[in-house]
């Protein structure tokens, strides 16, 4: 079946099995490798997506579903000022070690910030619960979202 | 194995009527078990374009949650109250939750479903269409099993409705999972209780996990609806021995019987003596 | 130097971690790739009588045991385990065979038909079993990969005149890595080279674990690292398995093969941590002294031995802890089943022995009516005294400042008397002080790693660090750098972390048992120190260090007897839970932790360490069940078997004290493994001291609790 989505922006087709996983798909026919798997049962959230502004777990997501849509991956939002506050924030509280769990993160705080969600400590336990991570234990990462969120909001103020 | 994504909800009942097909809502169930579900016999129906299947509203003191409706706009709604809250927060993740639906959840009729628990404990109605008309089915008889439904393959669950009234009873929601967040349950205890003065004159239980279907008895409701809050109290043991012997709970790898046993009726106790 | 060298600076490796530039094994593709999967035993044991393969098309093939051109053994330790199954399986997932072909779907479908005829075989399944004279042995006579002993003083004496001896048996259970990548190789031979990339921790295991299979010389077998999505003990000696199976592929198809688990399937048949039982029985004198400790260690190593003899000797030279005991009788053994084979997992045998003995001596100290802390610290062991293994305790040791220190943050006393029990939330605090031996045990980093590592100085004055120990998430790369920086004196920006590529690095050894910094970054101290003289020579430099055993340190590797370890990283943690009577619900909510790691080389990889190695502990502690039904694991997936995730986290307070070890890198110890120990025992602490009962099993399952907090006795 052929299938239309933007991802990132550009327009693409593909043509295959309709219940094939989105991130099957954007990572074997598009090499969008910013795209992990670490279960491909939607449990871990290294494979996290922006489908229409709505964060997804695209192991999960069979790709017919996307026909029309406009997909945002982590390189489709290198540019953003979201992304630039994150990485500044995850630098500063040191929140990446293997990076696998990353992009996913990622993902779903460009998504808070995005809502102007404020990412109080409960918020973000919340927001994350779908994004599994072996290697912090999760505090580096808080600390770096809570940096990053006031980077973003200085910026935002001072019109950067 | 064709696709079929209707606009309309008659179109996708004439589909339904016409084929053997597999319904595509949310996906997040479907896709982990792709192999068994489909098969190159089925053609796919996928109901995410057809509006009216998502929204949720208020009419004439009946409430409707149409059956595509997500986790996350039952969670976001205005229309519903706090224990909706409490129970989709314990569900999964956000992420999932942007996905997966009321009406998938039903339909899978796990014994864990959590809002499987809560549409038994608000006596939910389950709205059924097809080509030859709509029909009214009661939660507790539209699910007959684990895995099992009475839902048939020429028709579709469109929506759930209830009475809106119920949003002025007290709520007590209970999930035990396997850890806080991301979990499938162990057990869930559900309590929904109006009062009257000192009079608790409408008691519902909900209990879920512990046996093939959700355990809601409104039998022993009725013994103990209009009652003070003091001899429900004194009866609590009593309520908890009538309660014991619906208790059917398995040993799986998420927990064993004996525990989800213990534990049902300790949250049940605890609700009668504490709670309400 | 030393205090500003721990000053955190940003990882190496950060921009292609944060921008998903990063390249993991899975992203990688090449030219004419074909995809393998594997075919996996359905018995725990059983003969293999005849095996259909389904009609497989043009491009499409198997591989199995007869296409090892030399040795179908996975070089370990006791060389017992194929890398495919011959004529017999030993374990449910043991690989077969391959399926390989050009579309990833199709071959995963070509493997699931894959008909085999099993005869089945009566499996050893328990320790019990694995006793039985009525069930062929797995390994040798008696399913015991490796027994030992060690005694001190005359332990038989002081039990036979105990006023009153306390014996009780500890559990812990399987636990699974679950690093967020899976395990995964691509394969390519190409002028007679095999070279294979991949996620690992020890790139010359492998390369030595091929050298063997395919009767090559070095020259011929070259090991790349790819960007490594956590490890943990995971990705140690399992991936000469997995390398193995691409490679042969590789070899008989001329085509690159990329071999990528599924998680299940990455669950189900790649090594664990090893399940234990330990008894340990304290004789008391009259004055409620302990005289005497007798501890039996059990380990379940699976279907082979892979690592487990030094699991248990690890397990076994730590399973005193922190104290001295004036006479002791430890036991120890390995034994045989047919399950999944278990191997290394941080901490590496600490935890589960750390577990028993400080579960038994908060239990003890409970039985006692004595403060928990107050009771251990009368048994700690000082500078000067022995070890286990009658080595010496070289210090300075700072426990009672460690242990001060973990009281002061706290704020012990007022957490003791103020946690508030109301109602079904029961609130109770624990304490553990716990050790862990720095780098390799016994002389393993002498007689077999014999670790060099290579400095060079290039044209432009950036200096290249080639050594073979990996990035895989611990800040390696980071902590190398600034050595090598500051050993130098030179900015961190000129300092190179060469890519991992047996082609191009040394042997410096494997990255595990928390010796790349203190071992390795020891080497680069002292490559430096010869750079520096050289640094104004014409051209390029190069400077390397070989491994020198320290003059004091002395190991009879058959008596089990000297040092064991050249150093020690120590530990204390206090822990606050609650548990809820209602549900058995155990809820962590505070764990504060001080370290002695010599110095931090950088702050933010030390807490980074520190974080992740409790929550990892916590996990172990709490959710993390595995649980095994005729030598099937019942949780094989991450809906079932439970990580904590962020809603799990705990609230940390960490702090470390400053001890330079001399033989480390500016004084650094290692630092990986030893947050994970303390965590289990303090939580089982806490749980005592909220229930009023004591508890000897880990995981703390509600399950578990429902039994401790119901039972009469």
């Amino acid at each position: 079946m052929k299938i239309n989505f933007f991802l990132n922006h550009i327009f693409c087709t593909v043509d295959t099995d309709p219940l094939r996983s989105l991130a099957d798909v954007l990572r074997n026919d598009f090499n969008q490798t910013d795209v992990k798997q670490g279960c491909k049962e939607g449990e871990c959230g290294a494979c996290a997506v922006l489908i229409e502004g709505v964060t997804v777990h695209s192991c999960i997501y069979p790709v017919v579903m996307a026909q029309d849509k406009k997909i945002l991956t982590l390189s489709g939002i290198l540019d953003t000022a979201e992304y630039q506050a994150i990485k500044k924030g995850f630098s500063d509280a040191g929140s990446v070690q293997c990076g696998f769990c990353t992009p996913g993160i990622v993902i779903v705080c460009y998504d808070m910030f995005k809502r102007n969600i404020k990412p109080s400590r409960d918020m973000l336990m919340e927001h994350l619960s779908g994004n599994l991570c072996r290697c912090t234990g999760y505090n580096s990462i808080f600390k770096g979202v809570e940096l990053a969120f006031e980077y973003y909001k200085k910026n935002m103020v001072s019109g950067g | 194995m064709r696709i079929f994504s209707p606009v309309t909800l008659d179109q996708a009942l004439l589909l339904r009527s016409e084929l053997k097909c597999t319904v595509l809502s949310g996906g997040t169930d479907l896709m982990l078990k792709k192999q068994f579900l489909l098969s190159d016999e089925h053609d796919l129906l996928m109901l995410q374009k057809i509006e009216e299947l998502h929204e949720i509203s208020v009419k004439d003191g009946i409430t409707h949650i149409g059956a595509c409706a997500t986790q996350t706009d039952i969670l976001e709604s205005s229309l519903l109250w706090g224990v909706f809250m409490d129970v989709v927060s314990c569900m999964s993740c956000p992420s999932i939750r942007n996905l997966a639906t009321i009406g998938g959840n039903i339909c899978n009729a796990s014994p864990a479903g959590d809002l499987i628990l809560l549409m038994s404990l608000l006596d939910a109605n389950v709205v059924v269409q097809s080509l030859h008309g709509r029909k009214t089915i009661k939660i507790h008889d539209f699910i007959t099993g684990p895995g099992k439904t009475v839902l048939k393959e020429d028709e579709l669950l469109t929506e759930f409705c209830f009475e809106d009234s119920l949003r002025s009873y007290s709520y007590f929601y209970k999930k035990v999972g396997t850890r806080k967040a991301n979990a499938l349950s162990k057990l869930s205890f559900a309590g929904a209780a109006k009062y009257s003065g000192n009079t608790v004159s409408d008691i519902r239980i909900a209990i879920g996990a512990v046996a093939p279907v959700v355990v809601r008895s409104a039998e022993i409701e009725k013994l103990f609806s209009n009652r003070s809050r003091q001899e429900l109290n004194d009866s609590s043991y009593s309520i908890s021995k009538l309660y014991e012997k619906y208790l059917k709970p398995i040993d799986d790898q998420r927990s064993n019987a004996m525990y989800r046993k213990k534990v049902s009726l300790n949250l049940l106790k605890y609700y009668i003596e504490r709670v309400i | 130097m030393s205090a500003s060298i721990s000053d955190p600076v940003l990882r190496n490796d950060f921009e292609e971690k944060i921008s998903a530039a990063a390249m993991y094994v899975d992203d990688l593709t090449f030219k004419n790739m074909l995809y393998a999967k594997t075919v996996r035993s359905q018995r725990a044991r059983a003969k293999i009588k005849n095996i259909t393969v389904p009609y497989l098309d043009d491009g499409y093939f198997t591989v199995d045991y007869k296409d090892i051109p030399a040795s179908n053994i996975v070089k370990e330790i006791l060389d017992d385990q194929p890398f495919f199954a011959n004529g017999e399986v030993n374990f449910i997932g043991e690989p077969i065979m391959l399926i390989v072909g050009t579309d990833p779907h199709k071959v995963a479908e070509l493997a699931e038909k894959v008909v085999i005829d099993y005869e089945d075989l009566t499996p050893v399944l328990s320790y019990e079993d694995s006793l039985r004279k009525d069930i062929i042995p797995i390994y040798g006579l008696d399913n015991c990969f490796a027994e030992y002993e060690l005694c001190r003083g005359n332990a038989k004496k002081a039990f036979a005149t105990a006023e009153k001896v306390v014996e009780r048996t500890y559990e812990t259970g399987y636990q699974e890595h679950v690093y967020m990548e899976p395990q995964g190789m691509i394969a390519i031979y190409e002028n007679r080279t095999i070279t294979v990339y991949g996620s690992m921790q020890c790139p010359y295991y492998i390369k030595h674990a091929l050298e063997k299979a395919f009767g090559w010389g070095g020259e011929r077998i070259r090991i790349v690292q790819t960007a490594t999505g956590g490890a943990f003990g995971g990705k140690e000696e399992f991936p000469s398995i997995i390398a193995g199976h691409a490679a042969f592929a590789a070899f008989k198809s001329g085509k690159p093969v990329k071999l990528v688990y599924e998680r299940e399937e990455d669950i189900i048949s790649t090594t664990k941590r090893h399940p234990s039982v330990i008894t340990v029985k304290t004789a008391l004198d009259l004055n409620h002294k302990i005289t005497a400790v007798d501890i039996d260690i059990k380990l379940n190593a699976g279907a082979y031995a892979g690592l487990s003899s030094v699991v248990l000797q690890r397990a076994m030279f730590c399973s005193t802890g922190v104290y001295n005991f004036e006479n002791f009788i430890i036991k120890g053994k390995a034994y045989a089943t047919n399950t999944v084979p278990t191997g290394a997992f941080r901490g590496f045998g600490g935890p589960q022995a750390i577990f028993a003995i400080e579960t038994h001596m908060s239990t003890l100290a409970f039985m006692l009516h004595q403060d928990v802390v107050a009771f251990k610290s009368i048994y700690i062991v000082k500078t000067g005294d022995k070890t286990t293994t009658g080595g010496t305790f070289r210090g300075p040791l700072k426990l009672t400042e460690i242990i001060n220190r973990v009281k002061e943050m706290a704020d012990y006393k007022k957490l003791c008397s103020e946690k508030n029990s109301e109602d079904h939330i029961k609130m109770g605090v624990g304490f553990s002080v716990f050790l862990h031996g720095c780098g390799f045990t016994g002389s393993g980093e002498q007689q077999v790693i014999k670790a060099r590592a290579l400095l060079k100085k290039n044209h432009d004055g950036t200096v290249g660090i080639f050594i073979s120990n990996v990035e895989m998430g611990q800040g390696l790369g980071t902590v190398m750098r600034k050595i090598v920086a500051s050993s130098l004196g030179i900015d961190i920006s000129k300092v190179i972390y060469a890519p991992v590529d047996t082609d191009k690095v040394p042997d410096s050894g494997p990255t595990v048992a928390s010796r790349s910094t203190m071992i390795v970054g020891g080497l680069l101290v002292r490559a430096c120190e010869e750079l520096k003289q050289r640094w104004n020579e014409d051209g390029a430099v190069a400077a390397q260090a070989d491994y020198q055993q320290p003059s004091w340190l002395e190991w009879d590797n058959e008596l089990l007897k000297g040092d064991a370890y050249p150093s020690y990283s120590w530990g204390a943690d206090i822990a606050l839970v609650s548990v809820n009577t209602l549900t058995y619900e155990l809820n962590i909510e505070k764990i504060w932790t001080v370290m002695d790691i010599g110095i931090p080389i950088d702050t933010n990889t030390l807490h980074g360490q520190i974080e992740g190695g409790i929550l990892q502990g916590v996990g172990y502690s709490s959710c993390e069940v595995m649980s095994m039904k005729d030598g099937k694991i019942l949780q094989k997936n991450l809906t079932d078997y439970i990580i904590p995730s962020s809603k799990d986290s705990v609230e940390i307070s960490l702090d470390y004290i400053i001890n330079p070890y001399e033989n480390g890198p500016f004084g650094a110890k290692g630092a990986g493994e030893i947050p994970f120990l303390g965590v289990g025992p303090a939580v089982a602490g806490a749980v005592l001291d909220a229930v009023k009962k004591p508890v000897c099993k880990l995981p703390l399952t509600a399950e578990y609790l429902m039994e401790v907090i119901e039972n009469e006795d």
